[in-house]
């Protein structure tokens, strides 16, 4: 098994789409609503299939210690072609700990530039760009609500958009950094990199297969017949765009700064400044 | 000492739980809830997970900060509370997964499912949590049914006839379920100090009679669109999705009950109607399913 860890709207899904196709080959491209084996952290499922907990008689703080110890051994309870998918960050802000501070198994991190995840977690959650942007800017965001009435998916604490990915960085050592507009701009490379890293050794052919099978459009098309079984309540269109710079038309001056002087430096170091 | 009755069983509390239904002092008495010290780590554990140990017939629950539970074969609950601790934070624990744990280890099927009986029988609404099992009760208890078992539903087979009793006289609900039955919530009642959950009378008890089980309908949110339907299961795939309702399924192997869980199964399997609901994941078609879970409970 791998982890896939992302900050909300960066381009895992897409990554699961492509590693499907990779691992599972067929004549017709991977269906979005049968991905490979995947296991959402923050899915409550887990914690009632594997704990004695009933997560919605919890508290957040509670949901989120049991969680962690959960995700801390479910890799040896796990089929050996899954993902568990997590976009929480992985350093508590309290203690300044990493929440899972011994995994093992191969961590793929993918990041996308801020100024078009701002643009894609607006669209998704049907927010503005600027409720987008203070999201991204607080360093307290959790993302759902421990009130809600349905709560098959438990709220998870993320940070700010910068503190997310170095929680990761810093405390992972075998991480695999892989930028979003990468997969775009160079592709080969970039999933040859990824199908490596998890130990894999498809040849170029299959990979530019697996890729040509994971194009956008075609995820689309899918989505227009059906819905996408992953995708948000709010909003229907879960395979919007997908392109890189967005932004550049849609953000105002003012928004971009608001962006670039809370993550400057992650900014640069990521090369999106 | 308090008696209570809990799914038919006599039980004896040093605990005053008054969540649960007047027991009958004369009668044996079938359970025993006592205070008493439990150690940390329960002796020749067949498996231990996050917070639980088990072996067969011995299941220990540690809640850190909170208690310890040890229930000794089906017949005793030894309750180690931590000093100083609101017993409310206890219960939430004791009517969860330490009554699940028990009821497996008194050999009934217990079931993660609410519970109603209607002309009879009785009829379980499973799903995962947030499904809204609870919520629906509530709704058909309103509507003038028998409301049985809220969340978990232990079914018993007396001469192989799956049947099931009432067990715990209070279900829980979110706020907006209350105000959706015409209830505003009331402080008091919440199950626990922090958490918007609140208490909900079952109103009408009936505690000695087994209700013969006749449907479960599984409760799935609508993934792909926003329109309610039902579908009823049959071959092969009955009794898979039947075993997946099972109410802590991490406690069988432990407690090496995996044949006769199976059997079980199977029993229920070929004695009930199971149903599927797909339900559309916002609220605004809740009276639209109560009214064909109506239709289809009449069947």
């Amino acid at each position: 098994m791998f982890w896939l860890a992302s900050y909300p709207k960066s381009g895992s899904t897409w990554m699961r789409v492509f590693l499907t196709n990779l691992l599972c080959p067929d004549d017709q491209p991977a269906h979005i609503n049968k991905l490979l084996n995947t296991y959402g952290a923050n899915d409550n499922n887990l914690i009632e299939h594997y704990t004695p907990f009933e997560p919605s008689e919890l508290t957040f703080s509670e949901l989120q210690e049991i969680r962690i110890k959960l995700l801390a051994s479910l890799p040896n309870q796990l089929e050996a072609q899954a993902c568990l998918k997590i976009h929480q960050t992985n350093i508590d802000a309290n203690t300044g700990k990493a929440y899972l501070s011994n995994i093992k198994e191969p961590l793929i991190y993918v990041v996308r530039n801020p100024l078009d995840v701002c643009i894609s977690l607006a669209h998704h959650q049907k927010w503005g760009i600027d409720e987008s942007i203070d999201f991204m800017n607080n360093d307290k965001a959790v993302l759902g609500s421990i009130d809600r009435f349905n709560q098959r998916l438990s709220p998870e604490f993320l940070n700010n958009w910068s503190q997310h990915y170095l929680s990761w960085k810093n405390t992972v050592s075998q991480m695999l950094l892989i930028r979003y507009e990468d997969m775009q701009e160079k592709g080969l490379e970039t999933f040859s990199m990824i199908s490596e890293h998890l130990g894999f050794d498809y040849t170029e052919g299959e990979i530019v297969n697996a890729i040509s099978k994971s194009e956008i459009n075609l995820l689309q098309k899918q989505e227009a017949d059906v819905r996408f079984k992953e995708g948000s309540i709010a909003n229907r269109n879960f395979f919007r765009k997908g392109i890189s710079g967005e932004w550049k038309s849609i953000l105002t001056s003012d928004q971009v700064e608001r962006i670039a002087s809370k993550h400057r430096a992650v900014m640069k170091e990521l090369s999106y400044l | 000492m308090h008696y209570y009755s809990l799914f038919g069983w006599n039980v004896a509390s040093e605990f005053e739980l008054p969540e649960l239904f007047d027991g009958n002092p004369k009668r044996e008495i079938d359970i025993q809830i006592i205070a008493k010290s439990v150690n940390e780590n329960l002796e020749g554990a067949k498996k231990k997970g996050i917070g639980f140990q088990v072996k067969p017939s011995h299941y220990q629950l540690n809640i850190e900060g909170v208690a310890r539970f040890y229930v000794v074969k089906g017949k005793e609950i030894r309750i180690d509370v931590e000093s100083g601790i609101d017993f409310k934070e206890v219960k939430v624990y004791l009517f969860a997964s330490v009554l699940g744990g028990l009821c497996h280890l008194r050999n009934t099927l217990p079931i993660h499912a609410s519970a109603v009986a209607f002309q009879g029988n009785s009829f379980l609404f499973a799903g995962n949590s947030g499904s809204g099992k609870s919520t629906l009760v509530a709704a058909l208890q309103k509507e003038g049914l028998l409301a049985l078992n809220d969340d978990l539903s232990p079914i018993m087979f007396e001469s192989n006839q799956a049947v099931l009793k009432q067990g715990v006289a209070r279900m829980k609900l979110w706020p907006d379920a209350l105000s959706w039955l015409g209830k505003t919530p009331n402080k008091t009642d919440k199950i626990r100090t922090d958490l918007e959950k609140y208490g909900h009378e079952i109103e009408t008890a009936e505690t000695t009679k087994g209700f013969p089980v006749k449907s479960m309908f599984v409760l799935c949110p609508n993934i792909y669109d926003e329109t309610l339907s039902i579908k009823k299961i049959e071959g092969k795939e009955k009794l898979v999705k039947l075993m997946r309702q099972t109410y802590r399924t991490q406690l069988i192997d432990g407690l090496e009950i995996g044949q006769e869980h199976f059997r079980k199964c199977a029993l229920l399997s070929n004695q009930i109607n199971l149903y599927e609901i797909q339900q559309p994941r916002t609220v605004s078609k809740f009276k639209e399913q109560i009214d064909l879970i109506l239709k289809h409970m009449s069947i």
